[in-house]
């Protein structure tokens, strides 16, 4: 009965200790799909679970900054609904892009391709990361800074990190007239918010007015709507009167500018969030997914073939200098990946192929692990099978298609799945061999959507899903095989 | 050569011709080639210039190096600390429970998903002011007796390897001893790991537990950036050395592998362990821990040692994606507080355009690999047989 109690006892015990630690390792992937519920903004609010966020007054009128109603085409007042346009400054201000280009002129048509275009008899820039000023005054940089910026992005393939590696250098608008703070000293770069070249946001952080050079106040967009003020939690105010709204059927908050508070509904779970990921045309979610799983797909069939082939030749046939060729492939598995990488990286060069699909693709198809595998699997099958295809009449090549293959499912399925798992995963290579966004594969991509943009944090977290989710559907289906494998691949030591 | 062998040699080189050519062209070739290239001085757009031993010699010459390989080796400090958990879990799975799939599917997604999603996901989690690790420590932290009990806590567990070191002195295993002091130091260091000079002196400073005055989220370190506070030892100007990110880093590769491939590879081993022996010596009356000690740990050390030499060689080679990713080379004076041997081979060559060197250093790091393979075989059938 004691023994019977112990068991007990111990058993209930290493059940506490497993779920402890399975929720340990669960809760980071919990949080992310939490995150991948929300929107851009709730992520900067403290609570965990997603919640409903519902519009505070609408019906209100909405006004612009010298308050008149804004009208529609039709002449009516617009509303507070959910869902209502940006206005960046009053209705017929023309407005520019950062070069100083005319992209939206109220007297002439629309120009197609910008990213304008009109509501409601309303200018709406659609590009909010775009730091045209409120008033349609572009922000540029100085030609030296934008230079030796570009420079150092070139030298150092890196986005950017903070404006503190620049020099302190005082911001111009387009006419060359300094931005002032309120006591008249000038904005410098390191109040800037830098994303790429070309892209200087103002730092969300400054609270005062930001003024011309005659002193007046330019109202300016903050680089993304953090809603985070205590006292009106959906709200915030930067600058003169900054608002938040949306458009109907997009979950994206714009800023609005007025006089009037709106407030946000938005639902529990940002289902859309998914939706938008994979079709946004600025995101490009798709196309890079359809490049990773093309090259996974192509490497997968490519190691599996050749390793096959290989270890058929090492495992069921004897020639001469096998057991040497052999043990040179053993020998590659401990030169470490990075040792090759820089050669490899210049044979592609001299090929040609950088930027190419060859680039990602062929140089991962040759595998020593995998071929390694194969010739231990294809050991251990019975003895006598080519001899007995022989008296039947097949060639060692109809024999290895039609009787070793299928034997060898269980092995070939593994490998598959590995090298599926590897390909999809791996992010180096394709970083150092790839820049052309045409060829960026997802991993590339996600890292690219971290660095660029502010880092939208819900979207981030929603492309992190469905970069993991292949990986784990793989995984749950093919769980022995992995078992399998991962001992196969013990073995080698 | 007979008839029939020169066919079964001409069908062999027929089988072997497509994966042999990619491996001359895309392994073998590479290796000769980098070697080659450690000599010249290349950007890849101009003339390579043969510049003799002169990678070598800057190589044996410079701090960042230097720099680089301490930092590689202690972000591996929590390599015993994985190890030990994964034995840990592969041996209570190891007892027939129910519902040992699901465990084993749930540990293991870390592993299956382990990648730039991962990593950027964990970067989330440390968000200073909105990540969930804050969210979580600032009501953990906040309790008054948090301090006190860190500090049991630590003695204690020294104590119980203490202890379990005391019980196996007549055997002396070596690699049983090694890994236990390893643990232990593990366990130091990552509790106090970014008080990387400081140690065990901040420690006794009772500057530990980062506690003063907590009192909102902003008061917790952004794990990737911040500097450790190091209290009245701040006169030792040790402000650049001393920082959370590698300790996060460590902590996130704990959580990472810990139910991973050398679970699977223990439970594994534990598997293979004769059921005889445990009942011969239930007879005897030993206890499940002296069982452990006597039966189990001896049975599996082939297993404990491949996973530790394996997992030596990886962390070695390993370290760019994760502070490419998580902390873009860390913090600190030169914004290189994470960076590895790794990392420093592609920031030579891709950043720098310093090919010759790059190879020069992959060439450093394979040495030391190799040299710990030779030992691994020389020493290592002896000592686990």
């Amino acid at each position: 009965m004691a023994k019977v109690a112990q068991t007990t006892a111990i058993h209930s015990l290493s059940h506490g200790l497993l779920v402890l630690f399975g929720f340990t390792t669960l809760v980071p992937f919990l949080w992310m799909v939490l995150t991948s519920l929300k929107s851009e903004n709730e992520v900067f609010q403290s609570h965990v679970w997603p919640q409903e966020v519902r519009l505070g007054n609408e019906g209100d009128l909405l006004r612009t900054r010298d308050g008149q109603p804004l009208r529609d085409a039709q002449g009516e007042p617009i509303r507070i609904t959910l869902g209502n346009p940006v206005i960046l400054g009053a209705p017929g201000d023309p407005i520019r892009d950062q070069q100083g280009r005319l992209i939206y002129d109220p007297e002439g048509q629309p120009i197609p391709g910008k990213n304008v275009e009109e509501r409601g008899g309303l200018a709406v820039y659609k590009n909010r990361w775009n730091p045209v000023l409120v008033d349609g005054t572009p922000l540029l940089l100085t030609e030296a800074l934008r230079d030796k910026w570009q420079k150092r992005l070139v030298q150092q393939r890196q986005n950017w990190r903070t404006a503190e590696q620049l020099p302190p250098a005082s911001v111009e608008l387009a006419d060359g007239t300094p931005l002032l703070r309120a006591n008249g000293e000038t904005y410098t770069y390191r109040d800037i918010s830098w994303d790429r070249v070309g892209d200087p946001v103002l730092d969300v952080q400054a609270k005062e007015p930001i003024l011309d050079a005659d002193g007046n106040t330019i109202p300016f967009r903050s680089a993304f709507p953090l809603l985070r003020s205590d006292d009106d939690p959906l709200t915030e105010k930067v600058g003169g009167n900054v608002l938040y709204a949306r458009f109907p059927g997009e979950d994206e908050l714009r800023i609005v500018y007025g006089s009037d508070v709106l407030q946000i509904s938005e639902p529990r779970f940002m289902w859309s969030n998914y939706i938008r990921v994979l079709r946004d045309k600025d995101i490009k979610f798709s196309l890079y997914g359809w490049n990773s799983l093309f090259v996974a797909v192509c490497v997968m069939v490519g190691q599996v073939v050749t390793s096959a082939m290989a270890g058929f030749a090492f495992a069921r046939l004897e020639w001469r200098y096998r057991d040497a060729v052999f043990l040179l492939y053993l020998a590659t598995l401990m030169v470490p990946g990075i040792v090759t990488l820089l050669p490899n990286y210049v044979i592609l060069k001299s090929l040609g192929w950088l930027d190419s699909f060859q680039a990602l693709i062929i140089p991962a198809m040759f595998t020593a692990f995998g071929t390694f595998m194969m010739r231990q699997f294809m050991t251990g099958l019975p003895r006598g099978l080519e001899e007995a295809a022989e008296i039947d009449g097949a060639n060692l090549w109809k024999t290895f298609w039609t009787i070793v293959m299928p034997l060898s499912k269980p092995a070939l399925i593994t490998l598959s799945i590995f090298s599926f798992m590897g390909t999809w995963q791996s992010f180096t290579w394709p970083l150092i061999v790839t820049h052309s966004e045409h060829m960026r594969v997802l991993p590339v991509a996600l890292r690219y959507f971290d660095s660029s943009q502010g880092t939208n944090y819900s979207l981030l977290m929603t492309g992190s899903v469905l970069m993991m989710l292949p990986m784990i559907v793989l995984f749950v289906f093919g769980q022995r095989f992995f078992v399998r494998g991962i001992q196969l691949g013990a073995l080698k030591g | 050569m007979k008839p029939r062998e020169k066919r079964i040699l001409r069908w062999a080189l027929l089988f072997l011709a497509p994966n042999l050519t990619g491996f001359l062209i895309f392994t073998s070739l590479p290796v000769f080639f980098s070697f080659g290239l450690a000599f010249f001085q290349w950007d890849t757009f101009s003339a390579p210039r043969f510049i003799g031993f002169d990678n070598f010699i800057r190589l044996l010459t410079d701090p960042k190096l230097w720099f680089y390989l301490y930092n590689t080796v202690f972000l591996m400090i929590g390599l015993p600390l994985s190890i030990g958990g994964s034995l840990l879990l592969a041996i209570v799975l190891s007892q027939k429970l129910r519902g040992i799939i699901v465990y084993r599917t749930v540990f293991y997604l870390p592993t299956v998903t382990n990648g730039v999603a991962l990593f950027l996901l964990w970067k989330w989690l440390y968000n200073p002011k909105y990540g969930l690790v804050n969210s979580v420590l600032l009501p953990i932290l906040s309790w008054p007796y948090f301090s006190l009990a860190v500090r049991v806590t630590i003695l204690l567990l020294i104590g119980l390897v203490l202890k379990s070191l005391a019980h196996k002195a007549k055997s002396e295993r070596p690699a049983q001893v090694l890994f236990a002091l390893l643990s232990a130091f593990a366990l130091y260091w990552v509790i106090i790991g970014p008080y990387e000079y400081g140690g065990f002196w901040a420690w006794l400073s009772g500057r530990l537990p980062l506690l003063a005055g907590l009192n909102s989220i902003d008061d917790l370190p952004n794990w990737l950036s911040s500097s450790v506070d190091l209290g009245w030892l701040s006169w030792l100007g040790l402000e650049q050395a001393a920082y959370w990110a590698k300790t996060a880093i460590i902590f996130m590769g704990i959580w990472a592998s810990m139910g991973g491939g050398n679970m699977i590879l223990y439970l594994a081993a534990l598997a293979n362990v004769p059921e005889e022996l445990y009942e011969a010596s239930d007879i005897d009356g030993a206890s499940k821990w002296q069982q452990f000690w006597h039966i189990t740990w001896p049975m599996i050390a082939p297993t404990t040692f491949f996973i530790c030499v394996m997992s030596i060689i990886g962390g070695l080679q390993g370290g760019f994606e994760i502070a490419y990713l998580m902390t873009n080379g860390g913090p600190g004076k030169d914004g290189d507080n994470t960076v590895t041997l790794g990392y420093y081979i592609y920031r030579s060559a891709f950043e720098n355009l310093e090919f010759g060197y790059a190879a020069a250093v992959a060439w450093f790091m394979f040495v030391i690999i190799f040299t710990i393979t030779l030992f691994n075989w020389r020493f290592g059938r002896g000592a686990v047989n």
